[in-house]
């Protein structure tokens, strides 16, 4: 079995069943034969008020058995997960091309699909709002802005300033929406969704269907892939199979072919970022000014956090003496942009980057050199939102990396090959990354674990976070192993439900194994401390501690197999079940002020990438990716690197081929895996160093970890700005660089470099 | 009763609609559920089964391939062998693919898994020798993944698990094919069920002329090949089928080969762009159609879409037209009557998506002339991605020199216009004129003001132009000097160590 320790690498729990096939997710539980089958109908205008809704066609379609609109939501038919706005079917206005009016429960998906074809609909078009600047001049806002500042306004001797249009993402997580609803026998509905924040399906479906959280059961095995997509975007699946279910009492299934995933989905926000920035000759920051203006699309969903951590992350990990930092809401007739990897953070950090490299430009400075004399350091240790930084691990990590990557001699060796070539240009960044882990919202940082130890010595650990491909369970799994000294096997980790822990946060912000390992650990202890008592009273075993290692418990000269304890605990009547909690500490923040200590710490890394660009064409390859990732003490190495290579060819995909793109017309182009492109094998660099940054986390995170998930992503800003400086080296002046550098952009890029 | 055999295990399939597909088959009537839908348009490779068979008359079987079973009619496989993830091998009994992926952490949401498993086995399935797999190369092991997307891992111990399962294979191999026993004699009856599947050119005339007679639609809409695009109106657009015409069986359309002695290459229009690719690699070696070719799709994709489908499809951005429009190509029609006629390239294409096909017509044969140098043609791509992408724009030049002078020139694109096109004016500008720097600035300068292409969401027209002139620059440049420009040696990277550690 091998030893399941946190530090070890055990293979992902479900790994057999991934390549066997096995492995199920929602699509694929038998469901019985009068299962009925979602779709729903929609236009293509982005903004309008319905003027009628003929759906007589759309009822008389062959297998169909149930058609609602807005005014068939039993409960209500606002989900908005944290304001309201988000309607599940439009009622009388149309906010976005592809928005649901109206919905088909039929005997197969196809025939669903065939049907919602047939609705006449009439809409009395207005004028739609389709991007940022519009929506800036008419003050549309879904919240309202915000605006942190720290020190002196920037004066008008400001030396740089610029803007950047940043392009969202979209999540292409391999297993599309779906959720399967189940009517039982108590007016009560289980669930089963492909969700990361089952309590938020559970409160929303009870909600729709105005019944008590009580009443509702949601479960959540697995994912085929998350990526934030699934923290609120899940719930209009679920609750619109309950509905139908409800109706029925039939069992319902709502699975999103891809392509209404891709129109009807949220999406990575769009970001119009525009800065200022104030520096003396040596290239050092005295005061920046940076505007984040988002496009949330239609509705809040989760916009108001994602632009604060836009906010967050506009200074990187770099000081700045005088800020002003703020971020707009954007509303425009579009889908409504919800979570993505980073949250905000990678539109924040990809602003002040771009300007760190026009800041070494102007300075006629290595950038790496600007980055480094630019650094949260002993004296300049605050950042703008007023968090005091005590750790300063990104010098170490920066001149770590520099020597690892050879950084120096190949800026060299490549200024050397760009003045022999002519068709090739050479590019080479290297950037940091720190990120602030902990839920913004405060509330959010709360986790629960059930533990259960059954008389035969298994155990079954259950906790509120859910399982995208993260090795969150896997990662559980050891951390109980370790507390009880068992092997692996012994340890079982079952679906996320929310009726076994209630009121859990969405498995997000990169916490999944931060919170959920010290509810597990806390529930640990709590058996761990039974055991000790009955050791005490019912073995008289000595007043120590008992010791849990190889299969065994040890106290003073004593010691008894685990299964034997347990076997003996029971005959004793000791409850073997506990519930663990954890509330993430010292952590509070003022949103009006926009001060405080929002983070519990901070994860750090860096990137060195090395690009070849075509000079006709714009084409381009990445030849040379290193990277150095802090992940504290690893609870998981393979896990982790897993996390930290995927994390930056998903990065790599925004910033480069991943172009999200919407016509005149307000409708979504980039509407299918045919146009829109992520990354494939071939953009797995073939020289692709990863390495840990050996540290223990300093704060009691569970065994010194740190949180992996989302951090790494940002190490990809590496790579566009390693297009740009191959497009300076192309002409004579660095350009703007639009952001995905598809090769037409890296294209026009060099065109104005040569300008 | 129509069958095919699914894991080693025969199959009734009853009644077959012809809208069905394979995937929906597998999933839904067999309950074999490991095989996913990531997006039902042959672009993630999430659905991958390997096929093989049937034999063909002569009782050849052809080689098992992977492909998309999203987009596979379940009657394209009828009497063949299917092979899905669940016969790969269990939990308790994993394939060397299996266990590496496993050992090598290559899954993590494990949705696209079962995927890549096929990719790879059928790319060990591909191997003629042991010693072939074990010299596989990592550029080699991403071809054989281009088609399957993973939004996790970002690959890198994915193609560890490729490269190590190959050298356990090849020490101990595994089978999973049985040959099958089925005469060709033996065949399902299919024609009741509306889906049809001709055997013989002729057969394949007088079935479209019968369906013709109650079915008032055009040949183009009735004929099916690798379906890698016609599938798209079943699987995105939901269109039931009534009646189709599959063409991949019929034996004069899989041939490639000269017609008659003396002349050049003959193409038959149902053969796979993958057959392509290995005659262009092996029997008829030329270095511009085998680079296109392995960026063309996927391999799933190319072992299931057909040059004559490319062809007659009669979208501006496809790749096989210009490659032959440059190597002055004749197409041979035939009608139902079985009348044939010939038509150049170079005057098929009428207007965007208007070809000179008759309502009542098929796509027969590719000729191309005797006397063509392989080496004379160069062509280049250009996609927002590398892998698996539609074309911005791709340009063919076909150029020989006499005397010091260009003697014959055919240059062509697609993605500049609303059909692929011959660009004669530049072919001019360039004839019987010294191929050097002035006359190759003269071409590009020209080229931009004779391009009309649009704007989309692959790319600006200003960009296509742009890249356009920049390809034919590149090509003439290359014609030139005799040397190529590129990022690197192949779209492939050649190989260096991948230093990935802990």
């Amino acid at each position: 079995m091998g030893d399941y320790q946190p530090g070890e690498s055990p293979t992902h729990e479900s790994a057999q069943g991934h390549v066997t096939g096995t492995a199920q997710y929602v699509d694929d539980i038998p469901l019985p034969a009068n299962t009925l089958h979602v779709a729903t109908g929609s236009v293509s205008t982005p903004a309008g008020v319905i003027q009628s809704l003929d759906l007589s066609a759309v009822r008389a379609a062959p297998g169909v058995v149930d058609v609602i609109s807005a005014e068939d939501i039993p409960g209500e038919r606002d989900i908005g997960p944290v304001f309201p706005g988000d309607v599940l079917l439009a009622e009388q206005t149309i906010e976005f091309s592809g928005q649901p009016l109206f919905a088909v429960a039929a005997s197969s998906l196809r025939a669903a699909q065939q049907a919602v074809r047939l609705a006449k609909v009439d809409v009395e078009p207005t004028t739609p709002i389709l991007d940022v600047d519009t929506a800036l001049q008419q003050g549309a806002f879904v919240l309202p802005s915000r605006t942190w500042e720290r020190g002196e306004k920037i004066t008008e001797q400001q030396l740089l300033s610029g803007s950047l249009y940043i392009r969202g993402q979209e999540h292409f997580y391999l297993e599309g929406q779906v959720a399967v609803a189940l009517p039982d026998d108590n007016g009560g509905m289980v669930l089963h969704s492909s969700t990361q924040h089952p309590d938020d399906v559970q409160k929303l479906v009870a909600r729709v269907l105005g019944l008590a959280m009580h009443s509702v059961r949601v479960t959540s095995r697995r994912m085929g892939g998350a990526f934030g997509g699934k923290e609120s975007q899940a719930a209009p699946l679920a609750c619109m199979a309950a509905i139908f279910a409800q109706r029925q009492q039939r069992p319902v299934k709502y699975r999103m072919p891809r392509h209404d995933d891709m129109l009807q989905t949220g999406k990575r926000h769009d970001f119009g970022s525009t800065y200022k920035l104030q520096f003396t000759e040596t290239g050092v920051l005295s005061s920046a000014e940076i505007t984040l203006n988002a496009k949330c699309g239609y509705s809040p969903d989760l916009s108001d956090g994602i632009v604060e951590r836009a906010m967050f992350h506009a200074n990187n990990g770099y000081y700045f003496p005088h800020a002003r930092i703020t971020g707009n809401r954007c509303k425009t007739n579009t889908v409504s942009n919800t979570a993505f990897r980073g949250f905000g953070g990678p539109q924040g950090m990809l602003t002040i980057e771009a300007a760190m490299d026009e800041l070494a430009d102007q300075c006629a400075l290595d950038p790496l050199e600007v980055r480094k004399r630019n650094l949260l350091r002993p004296g300049a240790n605050t950042t703008p939102y007023g968090q005091a930084i005590d750790h300063y691990v990104l010098k170490d990590l920066l001149e770590q990396l520099e020597q690892q990557s050879d950084y120096q001699a190949r800026q060299q060796a490549i200024a050397d090959y760009n003045t022999r070539t002519d068709w090739n240009k050479k590019g080479l960044a290297l950037t940091p990354v720190q990120f602030g882990i902990s839920f913004t919202a405060t509330h959010l940082n709360q986790a629960g674990a059930l533990l259960q130890v059954y008389r035969d010595g298994s155990i079954d650990i259950n906790h509120a976070g859910t399982e995208m491909g993260q090795g969150l369970h896997t990662k559980i799994r050891q951390i109980v192993a370790r507390a009880f000294g068992v092997p692996a096997d012994t340890v079982l980790h079952s679906a996320t439900q929310s009726d076994k822990v209630p009121n859990a946060s969405p498995t997000a912000a990169s916490s999944g194994s931060d919170m959920n390992g010290m509810a597990a650990l806390a529930a640990c202890d709590i058996i761990k401390s039974r055991l000790t008592d009955f050791a005490r009273s019912d073995l008289g075993w000595p007043e120590q501690p008992l010791s849990f290692s190889a299969g065994e418990v040890h106290c003073g000269d004593h010691s008894i197999s685990f299964k034997e304890l347990i076997a003996q605990a029971y005959m004793g009547r000791i409850s073997l079940s506990a519930q663990g909690f954890y509330r993430t500490p010292d952590i509070h923040f003022d949103k009006e002020q926009g001060h405080g200590t929002p983070f519990y710490y901070f994860a750090y890394g860096a990137a060195a990438t090395e690009v070849i660009v075509d000079v006709h064409t714009g084409e381009y390859r990445v030849e040379r990716v290193d990277i150095l990732h802090d992940v504290g003490n690893s609870l998981n190495p393979a896990i982790d690197l897993g996390q930290i290579e995927g994390a930056y060819i998903q990065g790599l995909g925004w910033l480069t081929t991943e172009e999200l793109l919407w016509n005149d017309a307000g409708q979504i182009s980039s509407n299918g895996p045919a146009n829109y492109k992520i990354p494939t094998a071939l953009d797995c660099p073939p020289v692709f160093n990863v390495n840990f940054f050996e540290q223990a986390n300093p704060q009691p995170t569970v065994h010194r970890s740190k949180a992996v998930g989302e951090p790494p992503l940002m190490l990809a800003i590496s790579a566009w700005c390693a297009l740009r400086q191959a497009c300076k080296a192309a002409g004579s002046r660095l350009p703007t660089l639009a952001a995905p550098a598809t090769p037409e952009a890296v294209l026009n890029a060099i065109q104005q470099a040569q300008s | 009763m129509p069958t095919l055999e699914v894991n080693q295990q025969r199959v009734d399939t009853g009644i077959i609609a012809p809208h069905e597909s394979l995937l929906n088959f597998l999933r839904t009537t067999l309950g074999l559920t490991g095989t996913k839908e990531g997006c039902g348009s042959g672009d993630c490779g999430a659905c991958t089964v390997i096929v093989q068979g049937p034999a063909d008359a002569s009782g050849t079987l052809p080689p098992p391939i992977n492909l998309n079973s999203c987009i596979t009619p379940l009657g394209a496989v009828l009497d063949a062998q299917v092979l899905t993830v669940e016969g790969v091998g269990q939990p308790d009994n994993l394939h060397p693919v299996q266990a590496a992926m496993v050992s090598e952490h290559a899954s993590q949401c494990g949705f696209c898994t079962p995927g890549f498993v096929m990719s790879l086995v059928a790319n060990q399935l591909r191997a003629q020798t042991p010693d072939e797999l074990l010299n596989q190369t990592r550029a080699e092991a991403i071809e054989a993944i281009s088609g399957n997307l993973c939004r996790c891992t970002g690959y890198r111990p994915i193609l560890a698990a490729a490269l190590a399962s190959n050298q356990a294979v090849a020490k101990k191999p595994v089978t999973l094919f049985t040959p099958p026993d089925k005469s060709p004699e033996a065949r399902s009856p299919v024609a009741t069920t509306g889906y049809h599947q001709p055997t013989g050119v002729s057969e394949l005339a007088a079935t479209l002329g019968e369906i013709q007679q109650d079915h008032p639609l055009a040949a183009t809409d009735l004929l099916l090949a690798g379906t890698t695009d016609a599938w798209l109106n079943v699987t995105q657009r939901y269109a039931d089928l009534t009646q189709a015409i599959d063409v991949t069986r019929v034996a004069e359309l899989r041939r490639i080969g000269p017609a008659t002695n003396n002349a050049g290459l003959s193409i038959g229009a149902a053969v796979t762009h993958s057959e392509l690719l290995t005659h262009f690699e092996t029997l008829t070696s030329c270095p511009a159609i085998v680079s296109i070719l392995q960026r063309f799709g996927s391999p799933q994709v190319r072992n299931r879409g057909t040059i004559g489908g490319n062809i007659a499809n009669a979208s501006p951005i496809a790749d096989w037209p210009p490659l032959l429009l440059a190597l002055n190509a004749t197409l041979r029609l035939m009608d139902t009557d079985s009348n044939t006629r010939d038509v150049a390239l170079s005057e098929f294409y009428l207007d965007y998506k208007k070809t000179r096909l008759a309502a009542n017509e098929f796509l027969l044969r590719i000729d191309l002339p005797a006397d063509i140098d392989w080496r004379a043609l160069i062509a280049h791509k250009i996609s927002k991605r590398i892998e698996d992408d539609i074309s911005s724009t791709m340009g063919a030049v076909y150029l020989a020199q006499e005397h010091g002078k260009v003697s014959t020139c055919r240059i062509a694109f697609g993605g500049v216009a609303a059909t692929p096109v011959r660009l004669t004016n530049i072919e001019n500008l360039l004839l019987n004129q010294p191929l050097d720097d002035s006359a190759i600035n003269r071409a590009c300068d020209a080229m931009s003001e004779s391009l009309t292409p649009i704007s989309d969401v692959r790319a600006s027209a200003d960009y296509r132009t742009r890249a356009s002139v920049a390809v034919l620059r590149k090509a003439l440049t290359e014609l030139a000097s005799g040397t190529r420009h590129t990022l690197t040696d192949s779209p492939h990277h050649t190989d260096t160590t991948t230093g990935a550690s802990k």
